[in-house]
């Protein structure tokens, strides 16, 4: 086995998408590596949550490519990128709220079962270990992430920063090889931003490469290992934080604005 | 699929209740009230597997009236007039309603609701103007006769019996279903299709499935439909029947299943208790389900659950306990 | 034959009026109202309830049937989608203006009855045939209804405040534009041309309380074909249907069609949602 089919890359190739005669992202290349944080920062509207459903697949590119290691993810669908390892949360948490905290973790571990609707309508065997294992897994995360007391709650009990750990477990019973977080810090206190911190760091090092989209641009250089601004949808710096940070024009797009 | 905490005992107490509920109408030696709750029982053969479809998925099919129809036609038409054993024409019947739910459902099911909801309102138009049409086929409005079951079903407790029987099946499997993780991924299409999307969930395939599979019921139910009657003309497919369908679910709850069978069995005995609300009936049924969907868009059976359970939304936040790294490390690491 | 182009086109006039009134609601409030077709039959029902139940003057019947139709409107809004709106559910605005709409229905058939009564003709006429009123009143006032929707959204204030607000209603508030209110307008708008529509056209439906579902049912389809949000498309859309409904029952006979015209319409509508002439459909994330 090579080491690009062994640790493949997730990565965007001169991607271009246009909204009327606006441009929201042009020709952005950009490459996250198994088990290493990449921040994404930028002001508002310059294109980082397009850039984030072009990767996931709720946007299609109009010019560039998107891959993942040698596979073309271009004209694939969200829940083909999906089930091959590309994980995502929102800016505003897509839970289901009617639904307890640990049913939200298990839909995560969806795209691994297969058995069909009719095993399940029988209660047959298959579908209940699968649901076993995933529940098991599911149940792990939540106590790994600190959400174990409240499994049996419903989602919509929950905090707002409860709500957003949550999410991030529920891509994570994706066992995801790529997650991409929209804003997770966003309206965080300083100790539960922290706490995310290590959430994001444990990741990375169980081998999970991250594309951190957010505003805090202090979050994103204490954590990431590599960092990419965005302004009116293209690329002005990228690299390591402390070059980007100080990178003329990404001094100039914070201070200046 | 666990469900929020401390629901599972009312609900097996409710069960227990509709169990021994249905012993009744036989006990009474009362024709008029077996024939009743055998109708009552047809309805909901077809009703609890519509409510996985519009109460689960939140898709909204106005023309299940239609495969009630062809069900109780094909019935009618493959046990009485060609002569088939009857159980054979009624899977017959489930199974044509089944593959017609899939070629509805394959192309309509990826658009809009709105759209599904007009393709099956067509599609119900269009049974009903076929029926009446095609007098080679149904005899148009003069009807035809659908036979019974062989013994020990012939007699109305025995008939009142083979629907009970089916019913507490087709209850058994979308209890199970709804309770296993496909409970979940049809609420997740319902309400959030994006989250469904990012999951690798397919919401159009995911309400393709559940709506052959509540095909296949309601061709089942027609035919029963159809014994339960003895004669069956287009007349007694009338939309207002199809709307009950879909009221008893929306006040019953989505996401429920005892609950649309509470209001299934509440708005079949209303127009029965009070003779003069007969005339009203369908006025009635759109009272009702404007007032529910303005007031109480979760249907009595979420009332009832809110009601029941304890914290409120947003009153228990943060957890006060921190990540445990190591816990978490471990499970995302071990496969 | 020509009796049948007619009789098509102007049974297509109706289709098109309806599917514009689910254009005018759509714009502003991206709400499809079950009820579209209805205003058309409250409009029929109260025409002749007033011109031949209460002998008014034709003007006086027009304008209490448009005022009703109007009432219809505001009621559909304040009723079945404001509240909704607010509650983001994608499909509880099907529900609510479903049950509306059956209310509305069975209201009108405990009160008028169920079996579909006359219309008073409007003009005098000597001769039926192909210059009969039926036929044309409805093609002359879709002819009105489309050209004058467009010299409202083109050169009014109001219209192009519509027009504002359906290209982008977070923009149209930022600018200090009441969204809510022009919501609420357009449907009383869309009461009022639907009432019209079902006044033009009552001589060819007569007042019938059961006309409600099947035009909902082929003005959407008129709609969808033709790309929902463009007037010409909804004529076209709608001429499409009436001819079709129009030569399948000539030639197959009049209890094939609605299936025939419905069916076909419904698989190029499934197999090309956006219509004929629309853009692919949107999603947002």
């Amino acid at each position: 086995m090579t080491a690009t089919a062994a640790r493949p890359m997730f990565m965007a190739d001169a991607v271009t998408r246009r909204f009327g005669s606006v441009v929201a992202v042009g020709d952005v290349s950009l490459s996250v590596e198994p088990g290493q944080i990449h921040g994404l920062i930028g002001p508002n509207g310059s294109g980082k949550t397009t850039l984030l459903n072009l990767l996931s697949g709720f946007y299609a590119a109009d010019r560039g490519r998107i891959a993942l290691g040698d596979i073309d993810l271009t004209h694939v669908g969200v829940t083909r990128r999906a089930e091959l390892g590309i994980a995502r949360t929102f800016q505003t948490p897509r839970l289901l709220g009617s639904l307890s905290v640990l049913d939200n973790v298990m839909l995560g571990g969806w795209h691994q079962v297969r058995s069909t609707f009719m095993e399940s309508a029988l209660d047959l065997p298959r579908p209940r270990r699968e649901a076993r294992a995933i529940r098991e897994r599911a149940t792990a995360l939540l106590d790994g992430v600190g959400l174990g007391r409240v499994a049996r709650q419903r989602a919509d009990t929950l905090g707002h920063s409860a709500q957003r750990v949550l999410e991030i477990a529920r891509a994570l019973c994706m066992q995801p090889r790529f997650i991409l977080l929209d804003e997770p810090a966003g309206g965080l206190t300083v100790t539960e931003i922290a706490h995310l911190g290590t959430i994001i760091a444990t990741m990375r090092d169980a081998g999970i490469g991250v594309l951190l989209v957010e505003h805090h641009t202090d979050f994103v250089f204490r954590t990431c290992d590599c960092v990419t601004t965005l302004d009116l949808g293209r690329i002005i710096a990228s690299g390591a934080p402390h070059a980007v940070r100080t990178h003329p024009d990404v001094v100039k797009v914070y201070l200046g604005a | 699929m666990v469900g929020p905490a401390g629901q599972r005992r009312p609900q097996t107490i409710a069960a227990a209740a509709i169990a021994l509920t249905v012993l009744v109408p036989p006990l009474t030696g009362n024709l008029y009230y077996v024939h009743v709750a055998t109708v009552i029982g047809v309805y909901w053969i077809l009703i609890a597997t519509l409510n996985l479809l519009v109460g689960y998925t939140g898709t909204l099919s106005i023309g299940h009236i239609g495969l009630l129809a062809i069900g109780a036609y094909t019935f009618a038409i493959l046990a009485g007039t060609v002569g088939w054993n009857s159980y054979l024409a009624l899977l017959a019947g489930g199974v044509l309603c089944a593959s017609i739910g899939l070629l509805l459902g394959l192309p309509s099911l990826r658009l809009p609701g709105f759209y599904f909801a007009m393709v099956t309102t067509a599609f119900g138009l269009i049974v009903s103007e076929l029926a009446l049409a095609e007098g080679w086929l149904t005899n148009g409005s003069v009807g035809m006769a659908a036979p019974t079951f062989p013994a020990p079903f012939a007699s109305p407790d025995g008939f009142y019996t083979l629907v009970t029987l089916i019913g507490a099946l087709v209850t058994w499997l979308c209890w199970n279903l709804a309770r296993s993780m496909w409970g979940g991924r049809m609420m997740a299409v319902r309400d959030s299709r994006i989250a469904a999307l990012s999951l690798g969930i397919p919401p159009a395939r995911t309400k393709l499935i559940v709506f052959v599979f509540s095909g296949f019921s309601a061709g089942i139910a027609g035919g029963l439909f159809a014994t339960s009657q003895s004669y069956i003309t287009p007349d007694a497919f009338t939309f207002n029947l199809g709307l009950y369908f879909f009221v008893s679910i929306i006040i019953g709850g989505r996401g429920s299943i005892i609950g649309p069978f509470i209001g299934a069995v509440l708005l079949a005995l209303i127009p029965e208790l009070v003779g003069s609300l007969q005339k009203y009936g369908t006025f009635f049924y759109g009272a009702i389900l404007l007032a529910v969907v303005l007031l109480i868009p979760g249907g009595f059976g979420e009332l009832a659950a809110r009601i029941g359970s304890g914290p409120k939304a947003g009153t228990s936040d943060a957890t006060g306990t921190g990540p445990d790294l190591g816990r978490l490390h471990e499970a995302i690491t071990r496969l | 034959m020509l009796l049948v182009l007619i009789s098509g086109l102007a049974l297509g006039a109706l289709y098109g009026m309806t599917a514009i009134v689910y254009n005018v609601t759509y714009s502003t409030a991206k709400v499809l109202s079950f009820g579209t077709g209805h205003f058309a039959m409250v409009g029929g029902i109260i025409g002749a309830f007033l011109i031949l139940g209460l002998h008014w003057p034709i003007w006086a019947g027009l304008l209490g049937c448009l005022l009703v139709g109007a009432l219809f409107g505001y009621a559909t809004e304040l009723l079945a989608v404001r509240r909704v709106l607010v509650s983001s559910d994608q499909h509880l605005w099907v529900l609510s203006t479903l049950a509306l709409a059956i209310m509305v229905q069975e209201a009108m058939g405990l009160w008028w009855g169920t079996d579909p009564t006359p219309f008073p003709h409007l003009f005098a006429q000597q001769r039926g045939g192909l210059l009969d009123q039926k036929y044309w009143l409805p093609i002359i006032a879709a002819a009105l209804m489309a050209g004058g929707l467009e010299i409202f959204y083109r050169h009014t204030l109001l219209g192009k405040i519509f027009v504002a607000v359906s290209e982008d209603d977070f923009a149209a508030r930022a600018r200090g534009l009441d969204t809510g209110r022009v919501r609420t307008l357009s449907f009383v708008m869309a009461g009022t041309l639907g009432a019209l529509s079902g006044f033009a056209a009552g001589q060819l439906t007569f007042a019938d309380f059961n006309l409600g579902t099947t035009l909902s049912l082929a003005g959407f389809i008129a709609a969808a074909l033709g790309g929902i949000g463009s007037s010409l498309g909804a004529m076209v859309g709608g001429v499409v249907m009436g001819l079709l409904t129009a030569f399948t029952s000539h030639f197959f006979g009049a209890e094939y069609q609605k299936t025939i015209a419905i069916g076909l319409l419904a698989l190029v509508l499934v197999s090309r949602p956006q219509g004929l002439f629309g853009r692919p459909l949107m999603r947002d994330v």
